[in-house]
């Protein structure tokens, strides 16, 4: 399964991609909407897992566009801000259904969430 | 105009006067222009009584004294002369744009608060700290501004008996009645100076709340990649075992770090969206993480737990409710004890007479241990009010209290010290639903392995 995260920490962003790689994923990191924008189009995700408050274009922006292009990639989102909750409860008012993941998140708990999706991936 | 032989001593001065010192309860004592004292005490306060036998206060009489006088060929002044936050306030008076006396009316505390101010106080007048410290309670400190006003009342008092005699009756009214107007401006002074108070602590407390969410997030991606990194040492091949037990020690005081952080910190997360949730599960989840605490501490627990306890609410920030009174509880009893844990339906009987109204949920938490003091308890809500000298923060039972109002609920808390039979009990009503939301804006939670 290919998943591509987006956050603007780096440390985070590498330490998540190492992890994935370890447990058998294809992973890319990218350190802002802008960038994930233009990463999917040689490197098609299966799942995105991004950080919702970023400098620019914040994660629900860029998912949002992501998804219009590749409408089968599942997304899954993660932040430990207040202001999270204004962006999703607006996203989900327009309909947006994707998980919301609390910071910090642990590895097992986020592999184990991809286990569950690998299921469903073509 | 012929001034008046004897400019003091008429019925209608002492009559005035005493009217005077009744209403602004100050010690009123008049001196003439020479200095010497031509009528009073009236209406001695058991402030002025102390420390008149002593006759500390003498010389504090006699400096406003000796200022009121200073200012002869000016206009009528009132001076505020203190000591140790002893105050007299004095004005002088004038007949025919010539000062003729110095009419002193207060005697007062000003801005007492603290022992230590009394201590100095007894030392220098040499009176038992305790018999001054009784006398200060129990009179209320007056504001300095309030002194001034009642010097103001007084030279206006003054000045019509002086001026014309058969009309002073009617000036008296007057100046009683600005006496009143006086005593209603200080006191809504007062309300604006607790106002200002009020705004002030709401200030803090949001910014209180806006420290933490940015603290919050500012933890929350270090601790990410912290967490991350750990996670790929304790699988990497090369560790030995030494090295590795190193690693899973970090990664569990992490694990606690994080929890921390999402328990106490996430509450300034405000969740928008309210979600069904049954109280009695995240209690049952709660009790879990405890149970190693409450063995380790001593505790026996009985719990009275419903099965279905449910409600509208914000999941987490309930959770960090319970896990609070918890945390308190345990903390409570050092030694050990009994706490007693119980989640049911309820409805809100302290607002609400019948069975039948505002249905919901009650948590009631109980423990055996020492008891909240008397002093605090109107306290322990506060913000940065603690009583745990080394870890506390002070914001734990302010955040709780946040959180229940959010949802409409009701705290009410019992406790004594007394020995033997000391404890605390708190219980917090959540109704079913929080009125003030739409409730179209539910949404069920999903769970996250």
């Amino acid at each position: 399964m290919r998943v591509l995260i987006i956050d603007d920490e780096k440390p985070l962003a590498d330490t998540l991609c190492l992890i994935l790689e370890h447990a058998g994923y294809l992973a890319r990191a990218a350190y802002d909407g802008v960038a994930a924008l233009s990463l999917i189009r040689s490197f098609v995700p299966d799942v995105v897992i991004s950080d919702v408050a970023m400098p620019g274009m914040n994660g629900v922006e860029a998912c949002g566009k992501i998804k219009s292009e590749l409408p089968n990639c599942h997304i899954i989102l993660f932040s430990g801000q207040a202001e999270t909750d204004e962006l999703m409860a607006n996203a989900r008012s327009n309909g947006c259904n994707w998980e919301l993941l609390a910071k910090p998140v642990h590895p097992r708990d986020l592999l184990a969430k991809l286990s569950t999706l690998q299921l469903f991936v073509a | 105009m012929k001034r008046p032989e004897s400019l003091f001593s008429s019925d209608l001065w002492i009559q005035a006067l005493e009217s005077y010192a009744g209403s602004t309860h100050l010690t009123v004592r008049l001196f003439d222009g020479a200095g010497r004292v031509v009528l009073g005490p009236l209406h001695p306060t058991p402030l002025f009584q102390l420390f008149e036998e002593r006759k500390y206060v003498t010389g504090l009489f006699a400096e406003c004294v000796r200022q009121c006088l200073a200012q002869s060929g000016s206009r009528p002044v009132v001076i505020v002369s203190q000591t140790t936050g002893l105050s007299v306030v004095g004005t002088s008076l004038q007949l025919e744009g010539e000062i003729v006396g110095a009419a002193v009316a207060g005697f007062a505390l000003l801005n007492f608060s603290q022992a230590s101010e009394i201590q100095i106080l007894a030392r220098d007048s040499g009176i038992r700290f305790e018999q001054v410290w009784q006398v200060v309670r129990e009179q209320k400190p007056e504001p300095r501004q309030r002194l001034i006003l009642m010097g103001e009342l007084l030279q206006i008092l003054g000045d019509s008996l002086l001026s014309e005699n058969h009309r002073a009756r009617q000036y008296q009214d007057v100046a009683l009645k600005l006496n009143e107007v006086a005593i209603e401006k200080d006191r809504l002074h007062q309300e604006f100076f607790k106002q200002q108070e009020r705004l002030h602590q709401v200030e803090k407390m949001a910014a209180a709340g806006q420290l933490a969410s940015s603290l919050a997030h500012e933890i929350n991606n270090p601790l990410s990649s912290v967490t991350n990194a750990l996670y790929l040492l304790e699988t990497h091949a090369g560790l030995d075992e030494s090295a590795r037990s190193f690693v899973t020690t970090a990664v569990t005081e992490l694990d606690r770090v994080s929890r921390i952080v999402k328990q106490s910190l996430s509450y300034y997360q405000v969740g928008t969206t309210p979600l069904d949730v049954d109280l009695s599960v995240i209690l049952g989840e709660l009790l879990e993480i405890f149970n190693a605490k409450f063995r380790r501490s001593g505790i026996e627990l009985k719990r009275k737990v419903s099965t279905r306890s449910e409600l509208v609410g914000y999941p987490d920030e309930l959770r960090q409710v319970i896990h609070n009174l918890l945390l308190n509880a345990v903390e409570a009893m050092p030694a050990g004890g009994r706490l007693g844990v119980s989640v049911h339906d309820s409805f809100d009987w302290i607002h609400h007479r019948r069975k039948g109204d505002l249905k919901g949920v009650r948590l009631t938490i109980t423990d055996s241990g020492h008891g909240i003091p008397r002093r605090d308890r109107a306290l322990i809500f506060e913000p940065f009010y603690t009583t745990k000298t080394e870890q506390g923060t002070g914001l734990g039972l302010w955040v709780l209290q946040g959180i229940v109002a959010k949802h409409e609920g009701v705290i009410s808390l019992r406790s004594s010290n007394r020995k033997g039979r000391s404890g605390t009990a708190i219980s917090i009503f959540f109704p079913s639903h929080i009125r003030s939301l739409d409730k179209s804006a539910k949404l069920k939670l999903d769970s996250v392995a």
